[in-house]
């Protein structure tokens, strides 16, 4: 089963992968894969203005560097500021599914 | 690298890495790059949208477009002459007379509590036929000071003329009382009035006594180059002190003298109601009028600056229209550009903002130009020094007057291509089609009122005024003896190159000084109020004033009691008799006497060359000898040689004459027409730049138009149609938003013909001769710009135009 990503989601997926060690663009994308079991879908390109949005925001920052089999590639990793909207979003995200769960669940019954 | 650079480097090493993963998956190099790509999606999206979440667009883009701007302009220079140049001017003429009109009847006075200031005048029942209001007496003044509770101080000024020894140039002053310095806010000189000290102006060079008509006088201090010194005619009619001001004098004050000599400037207390103050202020028979100091000095330039600011509007109202369309054009001409846009990814408010940028960057360029532009013009306005313009020393061009300026021209532009980017062809050229309305409305109420100004002009410069103006000399000539006026008339008679001369107390124009009823001995009750003048032997002649009956006084007539007087005086006293041979009291100079009326003189205009002429008595030089009077020459040549000559016969004589007081007849009449001459030149240079632009704009569209339906016209042209007839069809479509934008202005100018009415001398504010010529000219001007873009549509060869790409 794959998932399209939704709206505002991007973000949160982005930081986490970012925040488990510094990566590049493609990079991040096969680990978003990798931690979703191939459950999401995200469209390439997509990724690009999402991660300038934050740096922008100051919660990822990025330096050019080689990638493992030598080719240029710009690396991205999580600022202070960064480590503490994950920490937030996350918790935002499971109060979400939570009460989500809760509703469906009790309109169900 | 910069940022544009930059992404893509970073979607490139995307696109590599992930075709790397697919080789490594046993794909071809090829097969996985197109892979990589086929997978990545749209990379022109993601750049720009990249771009966008870097918060470079707006700079990038505004730089980009730049860039293409002045490309484009460079590569189109009629395109830019035709929309830049306009919209500059447009908004120089508009920050300048926008600035001006402010700063001069609006921003306060440069002094203290401005609001609480005002010039004095009486109503007096006795003038009320010559003057609606005039300057008031000494009883006035004393009564004021202890009577009138309401006002914190009164000043008075009158003026007066100085001659100093070894030095032929005489001093101006302003005789003012003491109150006079604090009312305009200038620093008391200490003593001055209870002592005879001079304060200077500015550009007087400073000296510690002054010699003033043989008398030391010392120097207290110097006023300050801003001081603000009120002339004479902005003080209200009868004021008669000179141009410029040199000094100020405590004035000589006389009780006892019953003349109506003293402009009063009051101050009121805060909070005091005007009617109140008047009420405190009116002695006898006579009602005192306050109007602030403002309204009154400005009141001779409010006319034309309202009538500039209009005219100013007016243009560039036409200038952001014709800037609205030639954008429409503009983007009309690029629209297959912006279609290949769209198909790449661009939204429809990418390419609002990306025409937006574009006309920022056009009119960000005009207005700097402009602003300097006004700036220059500004100060040619303030050194050529109109007469009628006063606080010239305060104009600057006021950064929002200019900033309004663009900021309508910007307004129209964006709404006009804000519009039109939403519009299918035919919609744009609806629009199209009603700015060229609006132009062409505009431009006829341009036009027809700087008509309607220059006529006015022309017929006042040319009216009888009563006496000639050319080849006529004018000078004044201050005698300490009365007596050698006589002699140095019969001198200046002698000298070569003059035909004829004589002197009077006041030249036409200059207003009166004497007024008296005229009483006939015969009837009980006093006639209607005349002004009264004294004038030499020979002074008609010279003048060039006819004289409709009778004769002028003659050296033989000397000692004798007589009197000559106007045509407008015989009307009034001696309706359907023969006035030659009556009698009149004549009660100036000399004691009441009856004097007999030898002639009547054709009507002058003795103050306002624009109004009728007022009743006037003339008295021969015996009965009321002055030590000064002003001389008219009338010489074969150049008036100007004359004055070198009369000026060295005056020195010869002991005689004062004063320089660059008054030069010559012609010289008085510029004078006195000159804010009805700025007022229809400005207005005629608005409505010329004005119908250019509507015209430019016009060729824009026709052009624009006609370029889209190339291929219609080859047809008709291939389908037997002659150039000439499809030209004619053409014209007749391109012409139509003009007919109906001048039928619109033809409206618009009857029915705001009243406001113009009282700036028209002679002239009818419906003149159908002028404002056919102004419809005619807006018509003829547009069919010229539309047949010149017509004519090069039709000329194309069908063949070529038809074959398909």
């Amino acid at each position: 089963m794959s998932q399209s990503i939704m709206h505002g989601t991007l973000d949160l997926l982005i930081l986490k992968s970012v925040s488990l060690g510094q990566q590049h663009g493609y990079g991040i994308l096969l680990r978003i894969e990798q931690l979703s079991a191939g459950g999401w879908v995200i469209e390439q390109g997509a990724l690009y203005p999402a991660l300038y949005r934050l740096e922008q925001k100051a919660w990822i920052k990025s330096e050019w560097g080689t990638s493992e089999n030598n080719r240029k590639a710009k690396f991205y990793s999580l600022t202070p500021a960064g480590k503490k909207q994950l920490r937030l979003e996350a918790e935002n995200w499971r109060r979400t599914v939570e009460l989500m769960d809760l509703t469906l669940g009790t309109e169900s019954a | 690298m910069n940022p544009h650079q930059e992404i893509e480097e970073e979607l490139r090493s995307h696109i590599e890495l992930r075709a790397a993963d697919l080789e490594r998956r046993g794909l071809s190099p090829a097969q996985a790059l197109r892979e990589a790509r086929l997978e990545f999606g749209s990379l022109a999206r993601f750049t720009e949208e990249g771009r966008e979440a870097k918060g470079w667009r707006t700079r990038d883009l505004l730089a980009s477009t730049f860039a293409a701007s002045s490309r484009f302009l460079r590569r189109n220079p009629l395109y830019a002459l035709a929309s830049v140049l306009p919209v500059t001017l447009g908004i120089a003429a508009a920050s300048l007379i926008f600035s001006a009109a402010f700063i001069i009847l609006q921003r306060p006075l440069p002094i203290p509590d401005a609001a609480r200031v005002f010039n004095a005048r009486l109503i007096a029942p006795e003038f009320a036929a010559l003057h609606p209001d005039v300057p008031i007496t000494s009883a006035h003044y004393l009564t004021w000071r202890t009577q009138c509770k309401s006002c914190e101080s009164i000043a008075i000024v009158d003026g007066g003329v100085y001659s100093q020894p070894f030095d032929p140039r005489r001093l101006n002053a302003l005789e003012v009382s003491p109150e006079f310095f604090s009312i305009l806010g200038l620093p008391v000189p200490a003593g001055f009035g209870a002592t005879r000290q001079a304060v200077l102006a500015a550009h007087v060079p400073p000296a510690a006594v002054l010699q003033l008509d043989g008398q030391t006088v010392p120097v207290a201090a110097t006023l300050p180059a801003t001081a603000l010194l009120p002339r004479a005619e902005q003080l209200g009619e009868m004021m008669h002190f000179p141009p410029q001001i040199d000094i100020l004098l405590p004035v000589q004050f006389d009780p006892s003298d019953p003349g109506f000599h003293y402009s009063a400037l009051v101050k009121l207390r805060p909070g005091v109601s005007v009617a109140q103050a008047e009420a405190e202020l009116t002695v006898g028979a006579s009602r005192t009028r306050l109007t602030p100091l403002q309204q009154q000095l400005t009141a001779e330039a409010r006319q034309p600056l309202l009538l500039f600011t209009a005219g100013a509007a007016l243009l560039l109202l036409i200038t952001a229209l014709n800037f609205g369309n030639l954008h429409l054009t503009r983007i009309g001409a690029r629209r297959p550009d912006l279609a290949i846009h769209t198909a790449l990814g661009a939204s429809p408010a990418d390419l609002l903002r990306h025409t937006l940028a574009e006309i920022a960057a056009l009119l960000l360029a005009s207005a700097l130009t402009a602003g300097l532009l006004a700036t220059l013009a500004m100060r040619a306005l303030v050194h050529s020094a109109p007469a009628f313009l006063p606080r010239l020393s305060e104009l600057t061009v006021l950064p929002s007057a200019w900033a309004l300026s663009v900021l309508l021209t910007g307004i129209i532009g964006a709404t006009c291509v804000a519009f039109a980017l939403r519009l299918e062809p035919r919609g744009a050229r609806g629009l199209q089609n009603a700015l060229t309305f609006s132009a062409a409305a505009l431009t006829v109420v341009l036009v027809s009122t700087a008509g309607l100004l220059l006529l006015s002009y022309a017929r006042l410069r040319g009216a009888d005024h009563g006496f000639a103006t050319s080849h006529l000399a004018t000078f004044h000539i201050d005698a300490p003896d009365p007596a050698k006026h006589q002699p140095f008339l019969h001198q200046l008679r002698q000298l070569p190159g003059v035909i004829a001369a004589g002197s009077s107390n006041r030249l036409p124009l200059q207003g009166e000084c004497f007024f008296n009823p005229i009483i006939q001995p015969s009837v009980p009750t006093p006639g209607p109020i005349a002004a009264w003048r004294v004038v030499s032997p020979g002074y008609f002649a010279a003048a060039g004033t006819p004289l409709l009956a009778g004769r002028e006084f003659t050296d033989a007539d000397r000692g004798q009691s007589l009197a000559i007087i106007s045509l407008r005086v015989a009307y009034e006293i001696f309706p359907g008799q023969d006035p030659i041979g009556q009698q009149i009291y004549e009660e100036i100079g000399a004691e009441k006497h009856t004097a007999s009326i030898i002639g009547v003189a054709a009507d002058v205009k003795a103050r306002h060359i624009n109004a009728a002429a007022p009743p006037i008595v003339y008295a021969p030089i015996w009965q009321a000898p002055f030590p000064y009077n002003y001389y008219v020459v009338r010489t074969t040549g150049d008036s100007r040689e004359l004055l070198d000559s009369a000026r060295q016969l005056a020195a010869e004589s002991g005689l004062a004459m004063a320089p660059e007081r008054v030069t010559s007849m012609e010289a008085m009449v510029d004078h006195a027409t000159q804010p009805q001459r700025w007022q229809s030149y400005w207005t005629a240079g608005f409505a010329a730049l004005g119908l250019l632009t509507a015209c430019l704009g016009l060729f824009g569209s026709v052009r624009f138009q006609l370029s889209r339906r190339t291929a219609e016209i080859a047809l008709r042209i291939a389908l037997g149609a002659t150039r000439r007839t499809a030209a004619t069809m053409l014209l007749g479509e391109s012409m139509r938003p003009v007919w109906f934008g001048v039928i619109a202005g033809l409206a618009v100018v009857l029915r705001l013909g009243q406001l113009i009415e009282p700036q028209l001398y002679a002239v009818h504010p419906y003149d159908p001769w002028v404002l056919t010529s102004a419809a005619a000219a807006v018509l003829l001007a547009a069919l010229t710009a539309a047949y010149i873009s017509i004519r090069r549509a039709v000329r194309i060869d069908p063949m070529t135009a038809l074959r398909p790409d």
